[in-house]
């Protein structure tokens, strides 16, 4: 595991931000960090790389316990928490400079990096002047300075343009496949669901969900069948022993096996236009999770 | 430490902050040097009562004049302290190297420097009008410019120091310079008092620049019993100390 965290507490005053929370950012993978707003992912965040003290437990990152392995841990672990925290009268080059140098590496990277961010033709031009867009990408450029091994993006789409988010998820899939692991908080259900191969749900500083996304959505239990002959194709299947009805210009089957749907359709000579799985969307799991639906 | 010295020059020396403040010091300087220095050549019953101040005293008057504006270090310190601290720029140069005492040390060095080379620059143009405006003969020892240039460094860390202090305890700008100007003209009232005088910041830096009697800025009380140079060396390093100190508890102990 890229990190472990294990019955975690921080108070701030009266108010608990993290209430036991113990979870797993599984290595070589994109996780998804998810919570409300208010959840406590970027006091998380923040602990993990030992910018808030913790009141309780322990946080292993990369093998290492923060705290202790702090000093360590950062030159391992590329982050961008809240705003990207860039100097705004320096161009792309400098900030990148004063980051490697403060780092103490990464400086013969940043041409690279630029290109990856697609910045390198912004490079002299003062942050100052940056879309929002271009300061989310220095800052990713920025967090992969020290080629980490995990990197910690917080919020890394919120406010992108749809062109932005597109170019950003295609950077961060394209750092998972080298084999980094990738953790993305957010709110924002759909930008996870489209990116994540992990997620972890956090409500109230507790963990109220974690597993690979098809695990967390669940399997589907349910097919929608469209086909020419609707009345014979309702017949076949519930012949067959499924649970079945009409809805509009579907069938609903309530089945996980979208395979036998289609065996016994092809045994009553009914072949279905469409055979389509209702998936519960990463939001309405989110929402039930949360108990935020009302 | 190598890198987050470098880093640390080349975000002052890309900010305008730092030319504008040399370019209100220059100002400021020359505006004195025209009035103490020019003007009594020039029109010598322009303002009665205008004490005629002749070389070589003109020099160590005027080093003493610069060094006693404390506002530059002070506001440098604070704006480039909080101007991180106040936004996530501190935090996330703390993701790049966790140890707040090397980026302290960096920050406190090189502003130091920078303020330190403002007054030097002062120094000698007040020097180049002295030599050309000012009546009598003669210059200053070396060694005596040698220890202004000295002093001067130690003035100016110490003002960093207890400015990174006020900001490292109060993270906003507005606040922190409030409380260094505050506390420097509160200690400088505060110095009139016999039993603050052995601890003064005030009466240990005239001590080490020198008081000029009747020229002395600020209310021209002298201190009536100066004391020992090596104390009050021991005196301004300490509060160098103090203001370090308060900086590293303000940045260690909170959250950035």
């Amino acid at each position: 595991m890229a990190i472990r965290l294990e019955s975690v507490v921080k108070k701030y005053a009266s108010t608990v931000a993290l209430n036991g929370l113990g979870f797993e950012f599984p290595t070589g993978k994109l996780t998804g960090f998810l919570g409300p707003n208010g959840a406590g992912k970027t006091t998380t965040f923040r602990a993990c790389l030992g910018l808030t003290s913790i009141d309780a437990g322990q946080i292993d990152v990369l093998g290492m316990r923060v705290g202790p392995d702090t000093r360590r841990i950062v030159k391992s672990v590329g982050a961008v928490v809240e705003e990207p925290g860039l100097h705004k009268t320096l161009n792309a080059v400098d900030n990148l400079r004063v980051a490697a140098w403060i780092l103490g590496s990464g400086e013969d990277r940043i041409d690279d990096l630029l290109e990856f961010v697609d910045l390198a033709q912004y490079r002299d031009r003062k942050v100052e002047v940056y879309s929002k867009g271009m300061r989310q990408r220095l800052a990713l450029a920025l967090a992969m300075l020290g080629d980490p091994e995990v990197l910690l993006l917080d919020e890394p789409l919120d406010g992108l343009d749809p062109a932005g988010q597109v170019a950003l998820r295609t950077r961060l899939r394209a750092l998972v496949d080298e084999g980094r692991t990738v953790v993305v908080s957010s709110h924002d259900m759909a930008d996870v669901e489209q990116l994540a191969d992990h997620i972890v749900v956090i409500d109230r500083g507790r963990l109220v969900a974690e597993g690979p996304l098809g695990d967390v959505l669940g399997d589907s239990r349910r097919f929608r069948v469209a086909a020419v002959d609707l009345h014979r194709a309702i017949a076949s299947l519930a012949s067959a022993g499924f649970e079945v009805a009409a809805q509009g210009e579907w069938a609903v089957v309530l089945t996980d096996d979208g395979e036998a749907i289609s065996r016994t359709l092809a045994g009553a000579g009914v072949y279905p236009t469409a055979l389509v799985p209702e998936r519960r969307s990463l939001e309405s799991v989110f929402l039930g999770l949360t108990g935020s639906e009302s | 430490m190598r890198g987050l010295l470098r880093a640390e020059t080349l975000k002052l020396v890309k900010r305008r902050l730092y030319w504008v403040m040399l370019l209100i010091f220059a100002v400021v300087t020359g505006l004195v040097a025209a009035l103490m220095l020019v003007l009594p050549s020039v029109s010598p019953d322009a303002i009665p009562g205008l004490p005629v101040i002749e070389k070589p005293e003109a020099y160590a008057f005027g080093a003493a004049q610069i060094l006693g504006q404390t506002w530059f270090p002070v506001v440098l310190a604070v704006v480039l302290l909080a101007g991180e601290t106040g936004s996530t720029v501190w935090s996330f140069a703390l993701t790049l190297e966790s140890r707040r005492w090397r980026h302290l040390i960096a920050k406190t060095l090189v502003t130091t420097l920078a303020a330190w080379i403002a007054n030097l620059a002062a120094i000698a143009g007040w020097a180049l009008v002295a030599a050309l405006a000012a009546e009598g003969e003669g210059s200053l020892p070396v060694g005596e410019w040698v220890g202004i240039g000295l002093k001067a460094g130690a003035i100016q860390f110490t003002w960093v120091a207890l400015a990174f202090g006020a900001t490292g305890l109060l993270r906003s700008i507005g606040p922190a310079i409030g409380v260094a100007l505050a506390f420097s003209f509160g200690e400088g009232i505060l110095a009139l008092w016999r039993p603050w005088q052995g601890v003064s910041l005030s009466s240990a830096s005239t001590r080490l620049i020198g008081d000029f009697g009747e020229f002395s800025a600020g209310l021209g009380i002298g201190f009536s019993d100066p004391m020992p140079f090596g104390q009050a060396l021991a005196v301004v390093l300490g509060w160098a100390l103090l203001g370090s100190v308060l900086a590293f508890v303000g940045l260690q102990l909170r959250d950035p």
